[in-house]
């Protein structure tokens, strides 16, 4: 076997076994998760997803992609679900580690230096949310697998090569799939049309075939996501972008680009290293091989910069294309030491840098899966108490984020959760939640619950220090309130609603 | 452009290509049957939208004078609904006579009928009465003469002066590009274009001075500038995504062709016309479908190096296309006026006084003067910014004090709720909760609909 094989065949297995090992440690999933959960045992019990949830808000449509559950549900046939949930999350994000390496050596011919650059892509703090089932962890495996094969058929195209062909059937169908699994797609449409404009601004010549493959992708992933966001984009018009999200919430999911938090995130010496490559590339060495790598720091730096995408996933995509980048850096600083009197340490270099990025990457990535936000084994605890001890057609107020444990433990109506799409009052439904955490009246509280036919509400320690609440919430009182679970977790039940007084 | 293989690209458009007018003509029809048959078997009225009855409501009144409500005068209302199809079928006749006499491609001329009529704008106006509908099939059929080059030119006037009578933004245009078609590129020292260019900006002035047109017709709803060109974003009509996206493939197919330097300024004039009012997306439409159909027949012509990404583009592009119409469609059976607009209008003309003032949202005004025959307390394309900003105040109002002055100095006495307003407004807030007040009556209600009187203050 060749010895780059090997090198990137154990990153790869080192990178899944530490992730596996991560994930395992901590035994519940994070809170999104739940909503992926619940549609995957949903296509397992009936073959489709839930398009129509009856117990998210109380019963609604749903509007997603659904590729990634099943995948999850092919999966879930051999192995227990919450397993698959372990594992597949973290056998896609590990895979990133062998398609950076690929991506890499296709735009340096650098065997060293990609080798790096897989390395990091295996360690970035960004990506190591182990206990996450997010659709995330198949979109970023396939946009970069679509990246290479596009690399390759601007380079078959180049040299007339027979296996051209080979190339554009795999892309295309990588490309289906991904326009099947995110919308967030469009990075690498918007990453193309960049690409375009450089290659045409610096005299590259774009081929036929390429300009063909830009046409399809396009067409392709409009038709795609027409086809299953179309009554969002008719009942939400081009405020579908921002997905619904509450006014008072956007700036949590839309945050202003924070070059400080997208240090630690991405990691200093990636983040540092791909800004001297993408300064080189564009104003020093007109570098062409990296204008589709580069097109695509551009396209996600200006959608996030506009709020067009989630931070999080922007950081995502930007520090694996950063990895990529770190392999043309590694490159020059090579040469650059073969040209001065240290030329002889250049045989430490390798060393160094593993040395340097296991302190700047490997620790924070550690650090950043010791610390997800998961729910606790109590809080979990408490939800499932309510699916054995509450009528089915319950209503349960949680908090946003413990939506989806409400429903997918519970098996009950919840109040809220963070799938705004659709939804018609999700922005009174979040000011209504806010306001049963946070008023000290009681009659407004009744009045609130008798609004949305709230039964039960639950106080984790989670919701506790959101809302900074020392004890409880403020209006419960015995006359009012049975507390029917008491642990870490409280559970009240209402028992009285709003009517004349007795003077009355 | 390469073009060796067009002969091959074009077998799987063959026979459509063959039966086109038949096919085109089938298809209309289809789209606006489906449409009328929908309209029938909810009891609604067959013909929609708020400016069929402006012109039906004005045709009952002595001014002002234009050419559909001059013609409405002779037509009895209830075959008012023929007359929109009828008017699209002979834009898409005399579109076929005309374009091959002016060059287009038998391809092209096929395929911009057939977004013409998939496209949502124009599936509008033909179950619609339509100023700018009329405007084109007279500019049609004044073009086909004027091109006979005989004496016969002489009947072009006619068409051509009663075009420049909707109003002085499309005289303007018409005017505009008939000098750049006799002084720019035929040179003509005729003295027919100086009779033609006099007698319509004689009519244009008229219309715009003694008989007080607007500058702009329109606009007769709400606009909403960022997404009524889109019809998959929810607009009111508009064009699809996916014609759009043939209108840039459009734009860059023919960048290099002498065409665009008409297409780009025409662009710039309908985009900047758009943004001041968007019932000139009609004209905007045209443009765009015109470049779609250049993208489209550029697209099938190309000599594709991967012959199945073509067929696979051309594919998802028609499917695209028909998506967009067919969901369009599915939300036109839904457009006002409603059978409950129409029951509960009428009974608003039988059970209250003739000098009441009816405040209901905006784009009923046209619902109540003509099915009420009452004066409403909005007409949206005489003073827009102006209602806009009063609909806004009343239908927001949190308290009384902020309400009733505003419905006094409005001289407001009845209210109509309709079905689309209680599922607007938030219920137990603003507008509606406000009419709680003793000051309200209730004098009608249905599920969908209710009717309030406001009485004076004692």
């Amino acid at each position: 076997m060749k010895k780059p094989v090997l090198v990137v065949g154990g990153i790869f297995v080192g990178v899944l076994m530490l992730r596996l090992i991560l994930a395992f440690m901590i035994p519940e999933f994070t809170y999104e998760s739940y909503f992926h959960l619940r549609q995957v045992e949903h296509i397992l019990e009936t073959g489709l997803p839930f398009y129509q949830d009856p117990l998210s808000y109380g019963g609604r449509e749903l509007a997603f992609l659904p590729l990634f559950h099943y995948l999850a549900a092919l999966f879930s046939l051999l192995l227990p679900l919450p397993l698959v949930a372990k594992i597949l999350p973290n056998l896609l994000t590990a895979l990133l580690v062998p398609i950076t390496y690929l991506i890499s050596k296709k735009v340096t011919e650098h065997e060293t230096g990609s080798s790096v650059a897989a390395f990091i892509a295996g360690f970035l703090p960004i990506l190591y949310y182990t206990n996450g089932f997010v659709v995330n962890t198949l979109f970023l495996p396939l946009i970069f697998a679509a990246i290479y094969l596009y690399l390759n058929i601007e380079e078959s195209a180049k040299k007339s090569d027979p296996k051209l062909m080979k190339y554009i059937y795999t892309y295309t169908v990588i490309f289906f799939i991904l326009c099947l699994t995110s919308p967030l797609a469009a990075i690498m449409l918007i990453g193309l049309g960049i690409y375009a404009l450089l290659s045409f601004m610096e005299g590259k010549k774009i081929y036929r075939e390429e300009v063909e493959v830009m046409l399809f992708s396009v067409f392709l992933y409009v038709w795609v996501q027409f086809l299953f966001f179309k009554k969002s984009l008719l009942q939400e018009g081009i405020s579908f972008v921002w997905q619904n999200i509450p006014s008072i919430i956007i700036a949590q999911y839309f945050p202003k680009f924070s070059i400080g938090v997208a240090l630690v995130l991405v990691s200093i010496i990636p983040f540092l290293a791909g800004a001297i490559v993408v300064y080189r590339s564009l104003f020093q060495l007109k570098n062409q091989k990296s204008f589709l790598l580069i097109s695509l720091v551009i396209a996600t730096s200006a959608l996030t910069w506009l709020r067009l995408i989630r931070f999080r996933q922007s950081l995502a995509f930007f520090s694996v294309v950063l990895a990529i980048l770190f392999a043309a850096f590694y490159q020059d600083l090579e040469r650059y030491f073969l040209k001065t009197k240290f030329s002889h340490t250049q045989k430490y270099l390798l060393p160094f840098t593993v040395l340097v990025l296991i302190f700047s990457t490997v620790m924070p990535a550690l650090n950043t899966a010791l610390l997800q936000d998961v729910p606790s084994t109590e809080e979990v605890a408490a939800f499932i108490w309510i699916k054995d001890n509450t009528p089915p057609s319950a209503t349960v107020l949680a908090t946003l984020d413990e939506g989806h444990l409400v429903t997918y433990y519970g098996k009950r109506n919840n109040l809220i959760d963070d799938r705004f799409m659709l939804v018609d009052d999700a922005e009174t439904r979040f000011q209504s939640l806010t306001s049963l955490f946070t008023t000290k009246f009681r009659t407004e509280a009744l009045e609130l619950a008798a609004q949305y036919n709230i039964d039960y509400f639950v106080l984790t320690p989670s919701a506790k220090e959101k809302y900074q609440l020392k004890k409880e919430l403020p209006y419960v009182t015995r006359r009012c309130f049975d507390t029917v679970y008491q642990n870490e977790t409280t559970i009240f039940k209402l028992k009285c609603q709003l009517g004349p007084t007795e003077n009355e | 452009m390469n073009k060796p293989n067009v002969k091959i690209n074009y077998l799987h458009f063959h026979h459509l290509l063959r039966y086109k007018k038949i096919g085109l003509c089938a298809l209309f029809l289809l789209l606006v049957g489906i449409t009328l048959f929908s309209n029938y078997l909810h009891q609604k009225p067959l013909l929609i939208g708020e400016e069929s009855y402006y012109y039906l409501s004005l045709s009952q009144q002595d001014l002002p004078y234009h050419p559909l409500t001059l013609l409405f005068r002779f037509i009895p209302d209830r075959l008012a609904f023929l007359f929109p199809p009828l008017l699209t079928i002979g834009i898409i006749l005399l579109f076929y006579q005309l374009m091959p006499k002016i060059g287009f491609s038998e391809k092209k001329i096929f395929f911009t009928a057939l977004f013409f009529i998939l496209t949502p704008a124009f599936i509008f106006t033909s179950v619609t009465l339509s100023s700018y509908s009329l405007f084109l099939l007279l500019n049609l059929l004044a073009v086909n003469l004027l091109l006979l080059e005989t004496k016969k030119k002489y009947f072009s006037l006619l068409p051509f002066i009663l075009a420049s009578w909707i109003d002085t933004f499309s005289a303007l245009l018409l005017l505009v590009s008939l000098a750049v078609y006799f002084f720019v590129f035929k040179k003509s020292k005729e003295r027919f274009p100086l009779v033609l260019g006099g007698s319509m900006a004689a009519v244009m002035m008229l219309n715009a001075l003694v008989l007080k047109s607007p500058f702009f017709l329109g606009p007769f709803t709400i606009q909403h500038k960022a997404a009524d060109m889109i019809s998959d974003l929810g607009s009111y009509s508009g064009v699809g995504v996916f014609v759009m996206l043939l209108a840039i493939v459009g734009i860059v197919t023919c960048w290099q062709k002498k065409n665009i330097l008409l297409m780009l300024p025409a662009l710039a004039i309908f985009i900047a016309a758009y943004l001041f009012n968007t019932y000139t997306l009609f004209f905007l439409s045209l443009l765009i479908i015109v470049l779609a159909a250049a993208g489209f027949v550029d697209l099938v012509e190309q000599n594709w190096k991967l012959p199945f990404l073509r067929n696979a583009v051309l594919l998802l592009l028609l499917l695209g296309i028909s998506f967009s119409s067919v969901s369009y469609l599915d939300r036109l059976s839904e457009y006002s006026p409603t059978a409950t607009d129409q029951k509960t209008l009428e009974w608003i003309q039988r059970n209250t006084p003739e000098d009441a003032v009816i405040l209901s949202a905006p784009e009923n005004s046209y619902y109540i003067s003509y099915f009420a025959q009452r004066k409403p307390v909005f007409s949206l394309h005489q003073h827009y910014q102006q209602d806009y900003q009063l609909a806004n105040d009343i239908f927001t109002a949190f308290y009384i004090d902020e309400l009733f002055p505003l419905l006094e100095q409005n001289k407001v006495s009845i209210i109509y709720v309709s079905e689309e307003m209680k599922q607007a407004l938030p219920p137990g807030q603003e507008f509606l909760f406000l009419l709680q007040n003793e000051r309200f009556k209730l004098l009608y209600f249905t599920e969908e609909a209710e009717v309030w009187s406001f009485e004076e203050a004692k």
